[in-house]
């Protein structure tokens, strides 16, 4: 195969066998790669009522035949299993270096099947891999364990790691690749934890076989000249000021979500927005493999309490532990991000389950001597939230009701409206009041709440590839159905969905994935069409609703919480509006072809070859 | 008129020195294409243009008093 490696490596952790299988051509085809495989494993191997932490929940680790290959943002690989947090199956995605190496060890995918005796780790040198024990690892951090890693194995490996966050449970810890990349989700950690999995180091020394390097070779070169060329007259936004620049579209529409979403708007916006960070704390710009942007910060906090060095904040990271938190001391915020990094955890349901308590606790409903900071927990605390990180990744007093994630907090205290969440996923980053499309993204989501899963903040607020209204709603659903088909490719294919939008996606009357397709073609040697593509991108879609159909969701988890469709914006632009998620829902499923109650037509999944 | 105008990230070198935001003085039922040739942004150049907290288009008429906001478009959050 091309553009494939052709081989998943199957990992039984429960006696440790290796077994090498082949890559079915036509599964390829159907399902592209990494999210799409992903799903099409979890359908045929993994009961859907299974308990995600029982080891009868497989983790899947997939890369897309763009992955390893020079494509610009060929990086990403897909971590596919059954969430913790949420119940429902859950796709989470990273870049860097590690996806990239896989592939180039010769491996689409990894997939990880029961429970080790004792911690154990994988060593994949090409062909060959290797289950080795970790006992000794077990309660390191992130970056410890990466350094032991390559040790122990070989200091060119790359590393994907959980930290002590995964191992103890958190159910928003993340997988950390290169010590600062998350697949940081729903969960997944949690799921490797119970795998007792902690790492996997691997060397890749070949190269992705091209069907048309000739041509592949040309098309990337167009990809990037015309990259450069649409920021002939200035800077690169996400190079020069990350993607905390986002604040400023956020904030501009009123949509930056502000104390647990009780407003739009943040006072502070400019002590932590990506500017703020550039000029205090930015040391380079990083780059993941294969990338033209380099959006990733290389920052560090010279002096003060929050003193400290990594990488981060990204911009859903600046709103989770900050505007959420009513945080505007961007020290503050970066250090709980390297903390979440070092311990492997989620920043988005770390601030928002923090701020979700510290409304709580401000309404008198968390009594003070349950947080145990000796003082009222207010919004605003910088220093509560740095310990309150700490605490929920090492699970220590407080935090072990924090490491449940904000629903199972709230619900606690008795007081579920409080937690700002759908499928029982914290929110990302824009308020679904004033941003109607994203409140029916946030709840069809097949992983709860989620901005990368057909994310309208592009078209809605961020003028990419066009500029749309936000505040309406009646356009929503074609436009939601539209970018989450083409997300499902771009995560299938193995590329970024940072430079996707804007330089492989047609945003025309219909939205096309026309550069995937060249590329796609080149790489494989296939002959997709623009209408193959979209409906491998809808059938990916559709399965993955076909796996929570059968795990027993429905419209009822479609939804966002009472203050999003109930309560209207206090203040700002988006002042007044409520999110009109039933009257875009009803219209949503008739474009779908699921009946009213969300479930998928049988003449529909079978047109897409699902049933 | 008078608009009130407010120039983001890598537009911010079209605003007069030292001062962002800032009032610019239009004739009487400009649009925001208007706006921006006195402001030297070429139509063509990607943006995210607001008018008062909205979303507009260059062919938008501005009342005196309107915010005019222009930013870049942003590939990621």
């Amino acid at each position: 195969m091309f553009g494939w490696c052709g081989k998943v490596l199957w990992v039984h952790l429960t006696d440790g066998r290796i077994e090498e299988r082949a890559l079915d051509p036509e599964t390829a085809r159907d399902y592209i790669g990494g999210r799409g495989l992903g799903i099409r494993h979890l359908l045929d191997w993994v009961d859907p009522d299974t308990d995600p932490l029982d080891a009868a929940n497989d983790l899947v680790m997939a890369t897309g035949p763009l992955t390893g290959t020079p494509a610009p943002t060929g990086a990403r690989y897909m971590v596919m299993t059954k969430s913790p947090l949420t119940g429902a199956l859950t796709c989470s995605n990273a870049g860097g270096h590690f996806p990239a190496a896989l592939k180039k060890a010769g491996w689409d995918a990894v997939v990880f099947r029961g429970r080790a005796p004792e911690p154990v780790y994988l060593w994949i040198d090409g062909d060959r891999a290797e289950l080795r024990r970790a006992v000794h690892l077990w309660g390191r951090n992130v970056p410890d364990t990466d350094d032991a890693l390559r040790q122990e194995t070989d200091a060119a490996a790359k590393t994907a790691v959980i930290g002590p966050a995964g191992e103890a449970g958190v159910r928003f810890a993340a997988i950390m690749n290169d010590r600062h990349r998350a697949a940081g989700r729903s969960g997944v950690g949690a799921v490797m934890g119970a795998k007792n999995l902690k790492a996997v180091a691997v060397r890749g020394r070949g190269r992705v076989q091209l069907a048309h390097a000739k041509r592949f070779k040309s098309l990337v070169a167009g990809f990037v000249k015309g990259f450069k060329a649409s920021f002939a007259d200035g800077p690169v936004p996400l190079r020069k000021w990350g993607t905390a620049v986002t604040v400023a579209g956020t904030q501009n529409f009123g949509v930056f979500p502000t104390r647990n979403f009780q407003t739009g708007v943040f006072a502070g916006w400019e002590k932590i927005d990506g500017r703020a960070l550039t000029e205090k704390y930015l040391v380079r710009a990083k780059a993941c493999f294969s990338c033209p942007i380099a959006c990733g910060r290389g920052t560090r906090i010279p002096d003060g309490p929050f003193a400290g060095q990594g990488e981060g904040p990204e911009y859903e990271t600046v709103y989770s532990l900050g505007s959420d938190c009513g945080v505007d001391d961007l020290a503050a915020v970066t250090q709980a991000n390297y903390i979440c990094n070092m311990l492997g955890m989620d920043t988005i349901s770390m601030g928002a389950t923090i701020a979700c308590a510290m409304e709580m606790s401000e309404r008198g409903i968390i009594p003070p001597a349950d947080v145990g900071l000796g003082r009222d927990l207010r919004f605003g605390d910088a220093r509560a939230l740095v310990e309150l990180t700490a605490m929920t990744g090492r699970m220590e007093g407080f935090g072990r009701l924090l490491a449940e994630g904000s629903l199972r907090l709230a619900e606690h205290y008795g007081h579920p409206r409080y937690a700002m969440v759908s499928k029982g996923q914290e929110f990302a980053g824009y308020d679904p009041r004033g941003e109607q499309g994203m409140g029916l993204a946030y709840a069809t989501s097949p992983i709860g709440a989620s901005h990368m899963r057909g994310d309208p903040a592009y078209i809605e607020l961020l003028g990419v590839p066009k500029q749309i209204d936000p505040l309406t709603w009646h356009d929503k659903p074609q436009i939601i159905v539209d970018w989450q088909n083409v997300f499902c490719v771009i995560d299938s294919a193995g590329l970024c969905v940072f430079f996707a939008v804007r330089n492989y996606v047609q945003p025309d009357e219909t939205i096309r994935p026309e550069g995937i397709k060249a590329l796609l073609n080149a790489a494989t040697g296939l002959d997709y069409s623009t209408q193959e593509l979209c409906t491998a991108g809808e059938r990916i879609f559709n399965a993955e609703r076909l796996f929570l159909t059968k795990a027993g969701f429905s419209r009822r988890n479609d939804s966002l919480p009472p203050r999003i469709v109930s309560e209207p914006m206090p203040e700002g632009p988006a002042r007044g509006m409520v999110c009109h998620l039933d009257e875009m829902l009803d219209a949503y499923y008739r474009l779908r072809g699921w009946d009213a109650d969300g479930i998928p037509e049988a003449a529909g999944l079978k047109k897409l070859g699902l049933a | 008129m008078r608009i009130h105008v407010k120039l983001q990230l890598t537009f911010e070198d079209r605003a007069p020195a030292g001062r962002n935001p800032f009032d610019l003085e239009l004739t009487p039922g400009a649009t925001v294409a208007r706006a921006l040739e006195a402001l030297a942004i070429p139509v063509s150049t990607p943006k995210v243009i607001m008018v008062n907290g909205r979303a507009a288009t260059p062919d938008r008429k501005l009342a005196p008093g309107d915010e005019l906001t222009v930013f870049p478009p942003i590939e990621g959050g």
